[in-house]
């Protein structure tokens, strides 16, 4: 993200220098053509060369029905130098509370479920993080954990060197800590400036290596729920390699292409989801195992962005093609429109729509006299869903250094709930456990120098 | 295996009409932006990631509830929410 992000704002930080540097033949040449002086402070160059900026922002974020509660602040520092280097550095801090669903099935009488079996030491508490500990679920509910509870810190540190012989070279690494799961990661990019300006290619890869530490330990894949778990931590690495074009079309309109793909091998597995053992006479549920999936995921996708502008309004949309080695296709798209507000402030009113399949190896539940199949999950992230994202962005210059911004949103998932083909009393069964949440962001920008 | 068809001439149609206008910029003169007329394209407003907190944001939150992640960038997540 902030490789793009950078060598994109950095792209256009160029163009505004170029802008600067004509010559005054050519200036004077256009001064008739000039448009009026800018009207609204989001019209200004978003040149900031030679410039030292501070930026804060605070989400708060809630699923429905006392679901997923999560805190996350982060503050950041940027500094651009006269000759084009750049260093950005930031941190964040989440915090996860809540209920989440640990994949099995509502059903028409109460459940309970335990984590796995392991000797504890006097005193200790069930769980700390993650799912862990005993619980149960009343008839007719989602099972959720009640216990999930998490904290996160992570680091990013991005260097963008002085353009040499056109190219625009980016390094970065993140790092990402949280009580079940750590995570670092090193990122290189490289962009090129083309025809005056029009065209910027890029390149980036980016290598992450996570490891997942469940505080129940990790437990025997397809084992059943409450077994002694095998392990203590998994590992897993991902290389992710982006080529994208930036193209300027007209004056006013700019796009851009980009092309993904990632190669994940290792511990891909939820540690704490199940899957729920269905009687296939009665349709109701016999007992739970935990869910296990592939080795390796490849991912691809196709990000196609522009933005147009009409006088002070810009319209965003962009459009996203997914498909990976689990068999999930996914469509993405978006559309925004920037609305200028007096001469200081802006609001953004938006829209996405989302739509994923399933992957190959979802079931919402399996039969008791099938056989077991190799890979398995019912997390519903990977079953199909539709989903809608509402809201509204905002900013407003305070004063030539202080900038306030932020956005509400709400988020709804939905995906088909019953099927009438499954057995017994699961056919009267709400199958579907997505989520709907709201979440609201405040960020303050401040610039120092 | 229709819908495979379907999927890669869309995305061979997309591509090459992303190409094609990104030649005609280069020859034709009319697509593209001269050095004088770049104020509407270094504008604030016109970034393709002008609020790079909230998009961060945006995508912790999607990465952690659908399958689906990258495009824009890396399609990485580096926390254990998915």
């Amino acid at each position: 993200m902030q490789l793009k992000s950078g060598s994109i704002a950095a792209t256009l930080g160029a163009l505004a220098a170029g802008l600067l540097s004509t010559p005054a033949t050519a200036q004077q040449q256009d001064a008739a053509q000039a448009p009026a002086p800018a009207g609204n402070a989001y019209d200004q160059t978003a040149s900031e060369v030679d410039s030292l900026v501070s930026d804060s922002a605070v989400l708060f974020y809630q699923e429905d029905a006392g679901r997923v509660r999560a805190i996350e602040a982060e503050t950041g520092l940027v500094w651009n130098g006269a000759n084009g280097l750049s260093i950005a550095g930031r941190f964040t801090y989440d915090s996860l509370t809540g209920a989440t669903p640990n994949g099995a099935t509502r059903a028409n009488r109460p459940r309970e479920f335990i984590g796995p079996a392991q000797p504890r030491r006097e005193g200790e508490r069930d769980s700390s993080t993650g799912a862990s500990g005993a619980y149960s679920a009343p008839a007719g509910t989602l099972p959720v954990d009640p216990n999930f509870k998490d904290e996160r810190k992570a680091v990013d540190l991005g260097v963008t060197l002085p353009p040499l012989a056109g190219f625009k070279l980016s390094l970065g690494g993140n790092g990402s800590w949280e009580g079940d799961y750590t995570s670092w990661s090193w990122r290189v990019g490289l962009a090129k400036e083309l025809f005056d300006k029009n065209t910027t290619l890029s390149v980036g890869y980016n290598y992450e290596h996570d490891e997942s530490k469940p505080i129940t330990g990790i437990p025997m894949p397809l084992g059943s729920m409450g077994d002694r778990p095998i392990g203590k931590q998994r590992i897993k690495r991902v290389d992710s390699f982006v080529a994208g074009i930036t193209q300027v079309l007209t004056p006013n309109w700019l796009v851009q292409l980009n092309w993904s793909t990632g190669n994940s091998r290792g511990y891909h597995t939820d540690p704490y989801k199940l899957v729920t053992l269905t009687d296939s006479a009665s349709g109701d549920p016999f007992f739970y195992i935990y869910e296990s999936r592939p080795r390796r995921r490849i991912r691809n996708s196709v990000f196609l962005s522009s933005k147009l502008a009409l006088g002070s309004y810009v319209t965003d949309a962009s459009a996203r093609w997914y498909h990976d080695s689990w068999g999930i296709t996914a469509w993405t798209f978006g559309l925004s429109e920037h609305v200028p507000v007096g001469g200081k402030a802006y609001v953004e009113p938006l829209v996405r729509y989302y739509h994923q399949g399933k992957a190959d190896f979802f079931r919402n539940y399996l039969l008791l006299d099938e056989p077991t199949p190799t890979y398995v999950s019912a997390d519903s992230r990977l079953g199909a869903f539709h989903a809608w994202t509402f809201g509204v962005k905002g900013g407003v210059h305070l004063n030539d250094r202080i900038e306030l911004y932020g956005s509400v949103q709400r988020y709804v998932q939905n995906g088909q709930r019953f099927y009438a083909n499954a057995p017994g009393n699961m056919a009267k069964v709400d199958l579907f456990a997505g989520s709907r949440s709201i979440s609201v962001v405040a960020g303050l920008r401040f610039k120092l120098r | 295996m229709l819908n495979c068809n379907r999927r890669r001439i869309a995305l061979l149609a997309l591509t090459a009409s992303t190409l094609a206008l990104s030649a005609c910029a280069h020859q034709g003169a009319k697509l593209g932006a001269a050095p004088w007329e770049r104020d509407v394209l270094a504008r604030k407003s016109m970034q393709l990631a002008k609020e790079p907190a909230l998009l961060a944001f945006d995508d912790h939150t999607y990465f952690s509830k659908e399958a689906a992640s990258g495009g824009r960038s890396f399609d990485g997540g580096g926390c254990g929410c998915n």
